[in-house]
């Protein structure tokens, strides 16, 4: 057991590395949960619900004609649903894999005078989240 | 990014600069003879996006000229610490088309005296933010 240093974090949205883009990925996974708390319990009581998520992901705008952010995830907005994978300890066999259907729910650019272009994007996880471990 | 490439086509960059033509290097130097350019040995900030895709190099430029304090030696230095002008060595760089990096913004610029060798120099320092690629192919 090891822990995983960031740097070699991997995201890929519609088939597409956003890895050498970003600097940021956040995976957040919430599930609904429903109180079953009845007479005679001490203590609030639980039933887990519907899971939810979403993907944040940021980093530095590249002006590339194609496969880079701007090209990829704004043009997704409105769409269908795409396929994502977050591999929080890189590629390779046997590391973690998190696969789902994503909407783009929201891109941003940000431009300021003393320093890069940047851009965020949110992406709402449509469906379950399937954990693996890459093949 | 190549390091060695990027110091390259700084130096190239600072060329633009009439009083620098064919005196600014691509590396520190011995003999100090001024006016001269040179571009020290960067810093390096690995791993700014994820799976090696860019890196930020920090680096300076350093103009040298006699160090004698007076107007003219004033002038001189200001001329190239102007944001533009035929001595801007800001304008310079950043008006400067590159292959080894994405791009860079010259920060700030300052005075300072050197001393090389036992000799004084009074010296326009510049500040650079190179953004590039994280490898070199």
């Amino acid at each position: 057991m090891a822990f995983v240093h960031g740097k070699n974090s991997r995201i890929t949205v519609n088939a597409v590395d956003l890895s050498s883009f970003t600097d940021n990925v956040q995976w957040r996974g919430p599930v609904d949960t429903h109180d079953t708390t009845v007479f005679g319990d001490d203590g609030h009581t639980y039933l887990s619900g519907l899971t939810d998520g979403s993907i944040s992901m940021s980093g530095n705008y590249d002006d590339g004609a194609t496969n880079t952010p701007a090209r990829v995830l704004a043009p997704l907005r409105g769409g269908a649903a795409v396929t994502a994978l977050y591999h929080p300890e890189g590629t390779g066999t046997g590391r973690a894999q998190r696969s789902m259907s994503v909407v783009v729910s929201d891109y941003q650019e940000e431009s300021v005078a003393d320093d890069k272009v940047v851009w965020s994007a949110e992406l709402q996880i449509s469906g379950s989240v399937t954990l693996t471990d890459q093949a | 990014m190549n390091v060695a490439d990027v110091m390259d086509e700084l130096a190239q960059a600072v060329e633009a600069v009439p009083s620098l033509q064919g005196r600014s290097f691509p590396h520190p130097v011995g003999d100090i003879v001024p006016p001269m350019a040179i571009v020290p040995f960067p810093l390096a900030d690995f791993d700014v996006m994820m799976a090696r895709g860019s890196d930020n190099l920090p680096m300076t430029v350093v103009v040298f000229v006699r160090a004698v304090h007076d107007r003219a030696t004033r002038d001189q230095l200001v001329a190239y610490i102007d944001g533009d002008g035929p001595e801007s060595v800001k304008a310079a760089i950043e008006d400067h088309t590159y292959s080894a990096l994405h791009s860079v913004r010259v920060e700030r610029g300052r005075v300072q005296e050197y001393t090389v060798a036992d000799a004084k120099y009074m010296a326009a320092v510049f500040d650079l933010d190179v953004i590039g690629p994280g490898t070199t192919s």
